[in-house]
């Protein structure tokens, strides 16, 4: 969908409405998308587009990851722990197990990526050969 | 066999093992060989993203919540989703004399199945030219060695010169023909031994030509011995779908050529 630019600049001042100092108001946003939906202005369809994908990209921004080879016995706890002091308070946290990944961590938070995974060595490994 | 064992664990020791910190992206709409690729923050313009399988782009467009970029090289095997990485260097190409008698491609890697390319140094491609007043005067004649020209409308060496023609009437053969001709007169010093003498050397940038130009231009230069001292940039017709749409691989060798011979003493 083709989204035009008063309704990227609409879909924005939006977003701005439904962000605080502690990161995005759910229940703000329901409410707004609620209203836009009941009262379908003009170009709704694209409004909510553009704002579908702000959302999107800020829960990307937040969302602590975590990959590993096996299933960590505390779930990953103790990792997010030290994330969320590190970053603030995620969106979304995610504890992922991927044997591909043969062993170590793979820690992401919103684009940033510290691999140390056997895996990443060996592909570096094999770059540097 | 324990010596090869050793031999090994050296090289893996030698291998940086810390975990490094990378910029990642996802590639939201793929076409063209133009990517918009969302995440990658922090990714600068001009800066090079590395693709799945090795594929370099260029980030050109920075947007809000998402980047331009122009993927040089094949972009078939990309789809929606791939993850890639910010390499934290802008576009640069590999420079020095481990280029003279190489095929290359728009990002300096070899094309003519002669090994990788022995260079150390890299030089950005994005880089502000030197002003007129910094430059060397031109005091040295460049012969083309074809007599008319030489005569009547003589070269110096750091001039430009445009070669203007309809098709099939010679332009080519007059930069190949100069090209020969200064490869022979390097030979001819370096026969002599002259220590005071530089050589020429001669960076051949065929854009958008087909395979079997490229091929017959190579071979003449081959046959003369003038290879040697050049370097050929190619972005073929059937490089790539990009080559012969948008072309951001036939822009690129105009950079690359000219910086690799901002390089050269």
């Amino acid at each position: 969908m083709k989204i035009n630019r008063a309704a990227r600049a609409e879909a924005k001042s939006l977003f701005r409405i439904c962000r605080t100092e502690k990161g995005l108001d759910e229940e703000r946003l329901r409410k707004v998308i609620g209203i836009i939906t009941k009262q379908r202005p003009r170009g709704y369809l694209q409004v909510l587009g553009r704002l579908g994908q702000l959302v999107r990209l800020e829960v990307a921004r937040a969302t602590h990851e975590l990959v590993s080879a096996t299933k960590l016995d505390d779930g990953g706890k103790a990792i997010f722990g030290v994330l969320e002091k590190h970053f603030g308070k995620p969106l979304e946290q995610r504890a992922e197990v991927r044997p591909e990944v043969l062993g170590g961590l793979r820690i992401r938070v919103g684009s940033d990526v510290w691999d140390a995974t056997i895996r990443g060595r060996l592909e570096a490994l094999a770059r540097s050969a | 066999m324990s010596g090869i064992v050793a031999e090994i664990e050296a090289e893996i020791g030698k291998l940086k093992s810390e975990v490094t910190k990378k910029h990642t992206g996802r590639i939201r709409e793929i076409g063209d060989g133009v990517a918009k690729i969302e995440g990658l923050s922090g990714v600068a313009l001009n800066e090079m993203i590395e693709f799945p399988g090795g594929v370099t782009g260029l980030a050109l467009n920075l947007e809000e919540t998402e980047v331009g970029a122009i993927i040089i090289g094949d972009f078939t095997h990309l789809k929606e989703g791939d993850e890639v990485k910010a390499t934290g260097k802008l576009l640069q190409v590999p420079v020095g004399k481990g280029l003279l008698g190489r095929v290359v491609d728009a990002l300096g890697a070899p094309l003519d199945g002669k090994g990788p390319i022995k260079s150390k140094e890299s030089y950005p491609v994005e880089k502000i030219a030197p002003g007129i007043i910094k430059r060397q005067s031109v005091n040295q004649p460049l012969q083309t060695g074809i007599l008319a020209i030489d005569a009547m409308i003589p070269i110096g060496r750091g001039q430009r010169e445009l070669i203007i023609g309809d098709r099939a009437t010679g332009k080519t053969t007059v930069a190949i023909d100069t090209i020969i001709n200064q490869a022979r007169i390097n030979q001819l010093n370096e026969k002599l031994g002259d220590q005071s003498f530089r050589p020429v050397y001669s960076i051949y940038v065929a854009v958008g030509q087909k395979n079997s130009s490229l091929a017959r231009t190579l071979a003449v230069l081959e046959e003369t011995g003038a290879l040697a001292y050049t370097i050929v940039v190619a972005a073929n017709a059937s490089d790539s779908a990009t080559s012969s749409t948008w072309l951001p691989l036939q822009v690129v060798p105009w950079a690359n050529g000219s910086w690799i011979t901002e390089w050269m003493p």
